[in-house]
């Protein structure tokens, strides 16, 4: 009876020092360090693995707890699917003020916020932006083989592949089509850049968008592709004998309310890939994290890599500017948005109501 | 070429190279050990580290190293307590369990390290074999033909199904249809998630597969108060597994060429490259009725495809610079940081680094699998201790593992509900795998079709490959039937 | 066989044909449910519902048949003069509510104490009633504790959530 006792007594004390020596290790641990020391930094990341954004955040991982006060761990987690809305959505709903979450987004979450809809249940402008990383305007690759088709509206139409019918550069499509009379057909769903990629090398599909100069280089490389025109306003180093849009549309450039709204659907190329934080969290909090992403922007490995993976043309905008910029670009006037959605539903392409 | 051979062995063989290689078979071998944590999962941690890496064959050394064993380990807790360790080691449960169960765990666990190293060679031969023809090859396949795919994959549910065919058909489209939750990609609708945020990512495959699986084997345990071996004698052994894989060379050989076939799939063959084999293993060979109920040819096909399509994978990925699947697309970001260009180049300039994936595929296996047989024999006792033992570090297991698909309580809601719902079917007679090869394969079918319709309207039909494909879909549906039927005839 | 111990394990098999059709059933509302939560979907969302569903249901339909078929009166006694069916004793149903209730505990225990407390504790206590010793009982514990907070806690920074009994919560 008093050995089961003492064994009792045992057991209850060896539970109890288990108890203790990670609870008091861990609150030793705790006091008076660096706020982000012995914590795990989550990127959420509105794309699959292996794209640009998916990149991006993979490189911001890296190197933003370099400078950091506390080195954190980082984890990556992707969330893929209509266009950055499931990331958003679930960013929006899920992440918390602790600065602990943060979240990797590209261009097509502004552009479907400003399309609208009701599944749309986040608001960009409300995220605390951190910085972003921007790769040079968006180039439009075409098969040469499909290029004499382009212009001749009696032959087989040109196909234009995409992901989510949303992105900044099919704006040149769709308005190329509609100003420029290029007798093309938009096909959208494909999961990602390496799906579409494979497509236009297979010629399931013929035009294809991106600003990855690597990707570009190696289409050209390849042979069999041409470049057909880039979204800046002035031409990228490195492809100065591709016209720009503009310069393509010449005189047959829209004015007024239509312009108006290709300047809305293709803004936020420009912002391109930014880092945001939810929109609770603390101004100090926010600031430690533009810091850092500032000095990593700095950091010769950083610069390397970031070369390495998109070209020379990239560069990085600080938070602030960030945040401005996605409030500009967010903010479309109704009757843009209205010019927009029935131009789209005339590509058959996605608008904010689903009910195509 | 030989000289790039070479240089590809000798940067391998370099002595940080190969530490560095075994130290990334040790982590993908405790990774396909643990359900609940993946290959992408453990390579996505190592990225930041390796990526601060300057020789590039280290870093080939190190990620194709964890990549390559992970399915190898994986069939530890699908043999011991029908739990996946990995997503390439699903079909192997079928067969695997059911030979612990019987005592012969240790005999399974051998024949599985020895065709996952048969598979783990051959695999690279044929990657090496199609280095000429890689491009061509990859073009070959467009969405009417993955989509032809799918539905084989599908269709062989019929088959694996044995004597329940219309109950295995309905688990594989319950199984389609638990794949549509979330938010559709093309639509952006949200489908089935009843503006609940957790459901809008869809239901995770581990917790599937878990809860199909690992639960319901587990109160199966705990009701009989015995050990997993339903027998208390040691039965065949460690010896006889390897024999057995010898002595069914060809399937070895047939199961390995599926493995890597199908492997080199972009998006789909690393998740089917073992179903795919198995179903073949049924199809093709003589008692095919022996299958589900502990043969060890269910072991060895899953096995051989399981470790071969690893250097299927890597086909579209030199090729083109295109993921195989989630675990090549973060390698892949790893070789660009350190110089390595994937594309083209690959198979002229970085000749040498093609022929270093390889050599590390080759020996990365070989390591892997002597640490595997090495704790075979041990871990195989663990199918003879008493069952409270067991069922609590499974249960641990399972739930930890089930956590980690969102690291959510609400994962564990869910890993309850597939464990209620593995219940049920196992109690009633309803085969499981079907479900979960829907599961597997629904959200890529449907988003096949849509490509396959969008693009080509109904022309996909009159496609070559597709055409072709249909065929071979109708083949190896009717061909079992009919000899199932000659069979029964025959009794 | 004696006519009474057959009588009962008929009764068993009607039962287990019983739930067998309950089942069905079930499978066959998830999927008429699915179509009908599907319906006010564009099509592009919904088609592989609706062809799926449409296909399940007859299915369904052809299994329900199969099994009411079993269900049918003569039937369940000729079974059970041919069916070895021990999990068909209602000593097992007991056996299932007493699985369950230690799952549902365990998990209970995690939402009260946290993973890292509720998992040696968990197992220290099945091991314990259920028949090891005292050493077994801790050795498993603190390994199974260990292997948990080592792996998963210091290696891979899970993030655990905070458990109810603010206790137990870690810092």
């Amino acid at each position: 009876m008093r050995s089961k006792c003492n064994l009792w007594l045992a057991a209850i004390l060896f539970v109890a020092g288990f108890a203790w020596v990670i609870h008091g290790t861990d609150a030793a641990a705790q006091s008076g360090k660096p706020y982000y020391e012995g914590k795990t930094l989550r990127i959420l990341v509105s794309s699959s693995p292996g794209g640009g954004t998916d990149t991006t955040a993979r490189l911001v991982s890296q190197f933003l707890p370099k400078y950091l006060p506390g080195n954190p761990q980082t984890a990556v987690q992707n969330m893929p699917g209509g266009g950055g809305t499931i990331a958003n959505n679930y960013f929006t709903a899920n992440a918390k003020n602790d600065g602990l979450m943060l979240f990797q987004d590209s261009s097509s979450g502004l552009g479907n916020f400003t399309r609208g809809g009701k599944r749309i249940k986040y608001d960009p402008r409300k995220y605390k932006a951190i910085g972003s990383v921007t790769r040079g305007g968006s180039l439009l690759m075409i098969r040469k083989d499909a290029k004499s088709r382009l212009s001749d509206p009696k032959a087989k139409k040109v196909v234009v592949g995409d992901t989510d019918g949303i992105r900044t550069w099919l704006a040149m499509g769709v308005y190329g089509a509609e100003f420029l009379g290029w007798n093309l057909r938009f096909v959208y769903g494909y999961p990602g850049t390496r799906e579409l990629a494979l497509a236009l090398r297979q010629g399931e599909v013929d035009v294809w968008g991106t600003q990855s100069a690597k990707i570009i280089n190696e289409f050209l490389q390849d042979g069999g592709f041409d470049v057909l025109c880039q979204q800046e306003d002035e031409r990228r180093p490195g492809f100065s004998n591709v016209p720009t849009f503009e310069e393509v549309l010449g005189d047959k450039k829209p004015k007024g309310v239509a312009w108006e709204a290709y300047n809305a659907w293709t803004g936020p190329n420009d912002i391109d890939k930014f880092l945001v934080a939810p929109e609770s969290t603390p101004d100090h909090l926010v600031t430690m994290l533009r810091e850092a992403f500032f000095k990593m922007s700095s950091d010769e490995d950083f610069k390397k890599q970031a070369t390495q993976f998109f070209g020379d043309a990239w560069r990085i905008r600080r938070g602030d500017r960030t945040q401005a910029m996605i409030r500009d670009a967010t903010t479309v006037s109704g009757k843009a948005t209205e010019y927009l959605t029935t131009l789209r539903k005339k590509y058959n392409l996605p608008t904010g109501e689903q009910k195509q | 070429m030989l000289q790039a051979a070479l240089d590809g062995l000798l940067g391998v063989l370099a002595l940080h190279s190969l530490g560095l290689m075994c130290v990334g078979v040790l982590i993908g071998s405790m990774v396909g050990f643990l359900p609940g944590i993946g290959g992408p999962t453990t390579l996505a941690i190592m990225l930041p580290f390796v990526m601060t890496m300057n020789d590039p064959m280290a870093v080939i050394a190190l990620l194709v190293g964890i990549d390559a064993v992970g399915n190898t380990a994986s069939a530890f807790p699908s043999i011991l307590i029908s739990v996946p360790g990995s997503s390439g080691s699903q079909a192997t449960i079928i067969d695997g369990f059911a030979m612990a169960k019987r005592g012969e765990a240790a005999r399974a666990l051998s024949a599985s390290f020895t065709a996952s190293l048969i598979g783990g060679l051959i695999g690279p031969i044929i990657l090496l074999a199609s280095l000429p023809f890689l491009r061509p090859l990859v073009l070959a396949f467009g969405s009417p033909e993955f989509f032809v795919l799918t539905i084989w994959g599908l269709a062989m549910v019929g088959v694996l199904s044995g004597n329940a065919p219309v109950k295995g058909l309905l688990a594989g489209i319950i199984g389609v249809l638990i794949a549509t939750v979330g938010l559709d990609v093309k639509s952006g609708i949200e489908r089935f998630a009843f503006g609940e945020p957790y459901l809008w990512e869809g239901i995770s495959l581990i917790l599937v597969a878990l809860g199909l699986f690992g639960v319901p084997e587990c109160i199966d345990l705990a009701r009989r108060k015995s050990s997993i071996a339903e027998r208390q004698e040691l039965g065949s052994g460690f010896t006889q597994g390897i024999k057995d894989v010898f002595l069914h060379w060809w399937l070895t050989v047939r199961s390995s060429a599926v493995g890597a076939w199908v492997g080199f799939l972009p998006g789909l063959g690393s998740s089917v490259a073992d179903w795919f084999a198995y179903a073949q293993a049924i199809q093709t060979e003589k008692n095919a009725h022996l299958f589900g109920k502990g043969d060890v040819r269910g072991v060895i096909a899953p096995e051989a495809a399981n470790n071969s399509k690893e250097a299927g994978s890597y086909i579209p990925t030199l090729a083109f610079g295109i993921p195989g699947g989630t675990s090549t697309a973060l390698i892949l970001t790893a070789f660009v940081a350190v110089g390595i260009n994937p594309g083209p180049e690959m198979l002229t300039t970085g000749l040498s680094f093609t022929f270093a994936v390889i050599w590390t595929l080759v020996l990365a296996n070989i390591v892997a699998v002597f640490i595997c047989m090495a704790f075979a024999k041990p871990i195989a006792k663990a199918c003879f201790v008493p069952f409270y033992t067991i069922v609590p570090l499974i249960l641990v297991f399972v739930v930890v593992g089930g956590f980690s698909a969102h690291f959510s309580n609400t994962d564990l809601l869910v890993l309850v509900a597939f464990s209620a719902l593995g219940f049920m079917m196992r109690r009633h007679g309803w085969p499981r795998a079907p479900l979960l090869l829907g599961v597997v394969l629904g959200a890529k079918m449907e988003l096949y079709l849509w490509l396959s319709y969008t693009r080509f309207g109904f022309e996909w039909l009159s496609r070559p490959g597709v055409i072709i494909l249909f065929l071979l879909v109708l083949v190896s549906v009717l061909y079992p039937l009919r000899r199932q039927k000659r069979a029964g005839a025959a009794a | 066989m004696s006519d009474l111990s057959m009588d009962q394990t008929a009764r068993d098999v009607r039962r287990r044909n019983f739930e067998k059709t309950l089942f069905t059933l079930f499978i066959g509302a998830v999927l008429l449910g699915a179509m009908v939560v599907s319906w006010e979907w564009p099509v592009r969302a919904s088609i592989i519902v609706l062809v799926l569903g449409s296909i399940g249901i007859a299915l369904a339909a052809v299994q329900l048949i199969s099994d009411l078929k079993s269900m049918a009166p003569g039937s369940a006694r000729s079974e059970a003069l041919s069916l070895e069916a021990p999990a068909l004793e209602s000593g097992n149903r007991w056996a299932n509510v007493e699985i369950w209730s230690w799952i549902i505990g365990f998990l209970v225990l995690i939402q009260l104490m946290g993973f890292l407390y509720a998992i040696p504790l968990f197992v220290f206590l099945y091991v314990k009633v259920y028949g090891g010793g005292w050493l077994l009982s801790v050795v498993l514990a603190v390994c199974a504790g260990g292997f948990v907070y080592v792996i998963f806690d210091m290696v891979l920074h899970v993030p655990w959530p905070n458990p109810l009994i603010p206790l137990f919560k870690m810092t």
